[in-house]
């Protein structure tokens, strides 16, 4: 498959109106053309959070076609009082967050080297895209599920709260937790 | 605030890295930062984090993939993605196993598809308003009922309300308080409830008004914590919160720890706890040496609270500083010479010193304002290591008029009974207590129980203690006094074969071999009850015959079969995917494969501390060689420690259980029960001890042997 990479920073959030109350009740109804309209609009939004969250662009592929198939029946379960861009990013973060733990059963049992990683990143000083990519893979998906929401995608920590079912100072406490691991992989101690 | 003299938190870091710190405490911050070169690469680190994030790719979906997606929807393929939680929860949310993304395929051609129950659907929830209350706030309670209590016309909110200094909930369950919910226009229920000014934690349950059917959030409760009036959770809220917890889900306890050290990492309690509870997690030695060198300079300069000096005195001896150690004990005792931390440490102190240490716990006693409860089960405890029977009687008979009914109660009355001089007391104390288990008092039910679970435990703890009365009874040369014990404890029909042992021992005591004879035959009967004894019982019955032998066995063991089987229960297996140590999944049905099995759904550190590794050893020797089985999943990921763990406990390496999704559908969330499985998959028992698991195992093979 090919993928095309831009590196415009989009945000659901920010850059996404919610759709009309027609072309939801029309998604609900499981209309072909109201889930193409809705894909063409979050698609990228929903991928970027996919590829984010599980770090292997297959997953994301797989993630995306799940949340998109299951969107017309979920829609049962959406609460027209909340604004649907947020909603459907709920929706990406959990379908990858099961994704990822399924897939870090199957990685427990050998864990790739990390000798390179930790070589370059002694230096102590920048952290970069490569490096962060590296380093997210060897966090928890709970861990990581806080650090891609708050740091690449920059939601506020009552979102992310929301998101992941947990209270705001969890949130905090979650992520203070997956920086000073990320700090302590970069720097080689782990 | 003008520059920090002390280095930030991670807590102002991030803060300062998030830019959401207000302007005064960033301006006093970054004044900090500029001048310490550790804080500025610290805050350096978070801000290349976010930078890296920001220049993450932001690639596309393949061009192909909405194809790929209308052509699956037109061949009838859904998917049911997982469901929201319901509410932000402090919890880690576990997904129910329905909620599991499963890709329905192989269904093309069906014009409409009837998708599997709705992920959550049923299942209750539960909302306090305020979500962040201060002490002394009146909280409204908002219930939205699952399928269990939908049709109920009102409904029982039961709370356990925690002091902030109340001790662990095996001591103190809490303060039971009932609050009423009635029915909305809305299909909730919805009450109030006004904290006490020294509210600290809660943990909550719902119930129907007859009490017989109950939610308690599948074993999980239902928690609120105080807050400061900024919403930041109180201290004492954690540390209460840490001491339901720890006994129950360690990793919610050590994250309950984490976020106590984030948002007090000046307190000496948030890292004292920490390292006692998973040191591998505060740090290097070296730091948490350092650490506690920087609170213990801090504390000196300022005035610390009765309870931190405490906490001062576990982390010194935690980073084994000595020094440190006495300078805290000494002011702790300063402050409050009776303290539970000063008076168990002094005691510990005096080492084999029985008479400085006896006479250090006299004075205190003696002093006024010190006569504490916990003081005297310092010195019950002392005496009865050191094996001192009139100073145990001593001190239990101060202990005993404090009217708090504790763990130690028992024990105590006990002791006295042991004496000729303190019986009746001791006798009078046991009645009362039986008395008052027999009551199920209410305010003692645990959120967790219903009425009748509560009866069926109160039944075994007062037969248990019946038992411990009559051999004490009959130790004291009153064997007709124990056998009215022994036939008290009888009658509460549970299957007990320690029961059956003490009564045979008092019955011939008396030389009634034909009255001991019945109790033979159960002993005999036990699938558990070791066989060496039965044998050596064997030679006090010389008349017994091999057919009077059958006989009496095969009529014991229908009593045996109708006792146990009272409480049995049917419940098919949970359809919950686990995991092997390389990922395969397995269906628990499949494990199970039509073997008789005891389940253990058990986080490994659950297993320490009780003996409890022994008692899987005998288990396993007994299931040996018969076609009973141990299963053990746990929710903790392969790690060479659990690998030692199993080596040594002698089990297989257990199957994972990665997001608890069985115990939580079990209901089994961190609790220490067994799960008996027939041959034709259905759960019949849950029990709390191994060998009573291994019991029914066997028995229900007895029945199907029967049967056929």
């Amino acid at each position: 498959m090919h993928h095309q990479v831009d590196n415009r920073r989009t945000s659901v959030s920010e850059n996404s109106p919610s759709p009309s109350p027609n072309l939801l009740s029309r998604l609900g109804r499981g209309e072909a053309d109201a889930l193409r309209e809705v894909y063409e609009r979050y698609a990228d939004d929903v991928y970027r959070i996919a590829l984010r969250l599980t770090g292997s662009s297959a997953d994301a592929d797989d993630v995306t076609h799940d949340v998109f198939l299951g969107l017309p029946e979920a829609m049962q379960r959406y609460d027209p009082q909340r604004p649907f861009p947020s909603w459907l990013r709920g929706v990406a973060t959990r379908t990858s967050q099961m994704r990822l733990r399924a897939q870090r059963r199957r990685r427990e049992v050998a864990l790739p080297s990390f000798s390179s990683l930790t070589a370059r990143s002694r230096s102590d000083t920048i952290v970069d895209r490569l490096t962060l990519e590296k380093a997210l893979d060897r966090l928890s998906p709970d861990l990581r599920s806080v650090v891609v929401l708050r740091e690449l995608e920059g939601l506020p920590y009552q979102e992310i709260a929301e998101l992941l079912g947990i209270t705001k100072s969890a949130a905090a406490v979650r992520l203070h937790r997956a920086r000073r691991r990320l700090r302590d992989i970069l720097r080689g101690n782990l | 605030m003008i520059g920090l003299r002390r280095h930030p938190s991670w807590r102002e870091l991030n803060g300062l890295a998030d830019e959401e710190l207000d302007a005064d405490a960033a301006a006093a911050l970054t004044e900090h930062v500029v001048a310490c070169s550790k804080c500025s690469r610290n805050l350096s680190f978070l801000r290349d984090l976010r930078e890296a994030g920001r220049d993450m790719r932001h690639p596309s979906p393949p061009k192909d993939l909405w194809t790929d997606i209308e052509r699956d929807r037109e061949d009838g393929q859904r998917v049911i993605l997982p469901a929201a939680p319901s509410a932000p929860s402090r919890k880690r949310r576990v997904l129910p196993a329905a909620a599991a993304v499963a890709i329905m395929a192989g269904l093309a051609g069906l014009a409409t598809l009837t998708l599997t129950t709705e992920a959550g659907a049923g299942a209750s929830d539960l909302q306090f308003h305020p979500a962040s209350p201060v002490p002394g706030e009146e909280v409204r309670v908002t219930y939205k009922p699952g399928i269990d209590l939908s049709g109920e016309p009102m409904l029982k909110l039961r709370v356990r309300l925690r002091a902030p200094y109340d001790e662990p909930p095996r001591d103190v369950l809490g303060a039971l308080h009932e609050v009423v919910l009635e029915p909305d226009d809305e299909g909730q229920f919805v009450g109030s409830l006004r904290l006490p000014s020294d509210f600290a934690f809660a943990v909550v349950a719902v119930e129907n008004l007859a009490g017989d059917v109950l939610d308690d959030r599948d074993g999980r409760l239902w928690a609120l914590r105080a807050h400061a009036e900024d919403g930041t959770p109180l201290q004492s809220a954690l540390r209460q919160e840490f001491l339901v917890l720890q006994n129950r889900s360690w990793p919610e306890a050590q994250e309950v720890l984490e976020e106590m050290a984030y948002l007090y990492p000046d307190r000496a309690e948030s890292w004292s706890l920490q390292l006692a509870n998973e040191p591998d997690e505060s740090g290097s030695d070296a730091e948490s040496r350092a650490r506690f060198r920087l609170l213990h300079a801090q504390a000196e300069r300022g005035e610390p609270t009765v309870g931190e000096i405490a906490s001062l005195v576990r982390y010194s001896e935690l980073v084994e500083d000595a020094e440190a150690r006495d300078q805290w004990l000494a002011r702790l005792e300063e402050e409050v010479p009776a303290h539970r931390v000063a008076v168990s440490r002094r005691v510990a102190d005096f080492g084999g010193d029985r008479a400085a240490a006896a006479a250090y716990l006299e004075k205190l006693w003696s002093t006024d304002g010190f006569a504490t409860r916990h003081t005297c089960e310092e010195g019950y405890r002392a005496a009865l290591a050191e094996d001192r029977a009139a100073e145990a009687r001593r001190w239990a008979l101060r202990c005993l008029p404090l009217d708090e009914r504790r763990e130690l109660t028992s024990d105590m009355a006990l002791t006295l009974v042991a004496h000729e001089g303190t019986r009746a007391q001791g006798m009078s104390e046991m009645r009362a207590l039986l008395s008052h288990l027999a009551e199920g008092a209410d305010a003692e039910r645990r959120l967790h129980d219903t009425p009748a679970e509560v009866r069926e435990q109160s039944s075994r703890l007062q037969a248990s203690l019946r038992i411990r009365l009559g051999a004490e009874l009959l130790a004291a040369g009153d064997p007709g006094a124990a056998i009215a014990e022994f036939n008290a404890a009888d009658e509460l029909g549970v299957w007990l074969p320690e029961l059956y042992r003490a009564r045979l021992d008092a019955t011939l005591s008396l030389g009634d071999r034909s009255g001991a004879l019945p109790d033979f035959h159960r002993l005999d009967a036990d699938p558990v009850y070791s066989r060496a004894s039965v044998d050596s019982l064997r030679d006090r019955f010389p008349s017994l015959t091999e057919a009077d032998m059958a006989e009496g066995r095969t009529r014991a063991e229908r009593e045996m079969i109708r006792r146990l089987g009272a409480g049995r229960i049917s419940r098919g297996l949970p359809s919950v995917p686990l995991f092997t140590s390389t990922g395969q999944s397995r269906s628990l049905a499949s494990l199970v494969a039509g073997r008789p099995t005891i389940l253990l759904v058990w986080d490994q550190r659950v297993f320490r501390g009780d003996g409890q590794v022994s008692e899987i050893i005998r288990a396993s020797r007994l299931l040996a060689g018969g076609p009973g089985q141990l299963l053990w999943i746990t929710p903790e990921p392969d790690s060479e420690s659990l690998r030692s763990f199993a080596r040594d406990a002698g089990l297989e390496f257990p199957f994972h259980d990665p997001e608890s999704e069985l115990a939580t559908t079990l209901g089994e969330w961190g609790m220490r029960g067994y799960f008996v499985i027939d041959r034709a998959g259905m759960i019949r028992v849950r029990v709390y001890s191994l060998m009573e698991a291994v019991r029914h195992l066997e028995v229900l093979e007895l029945e199907l042997r029967d049967t056929v």
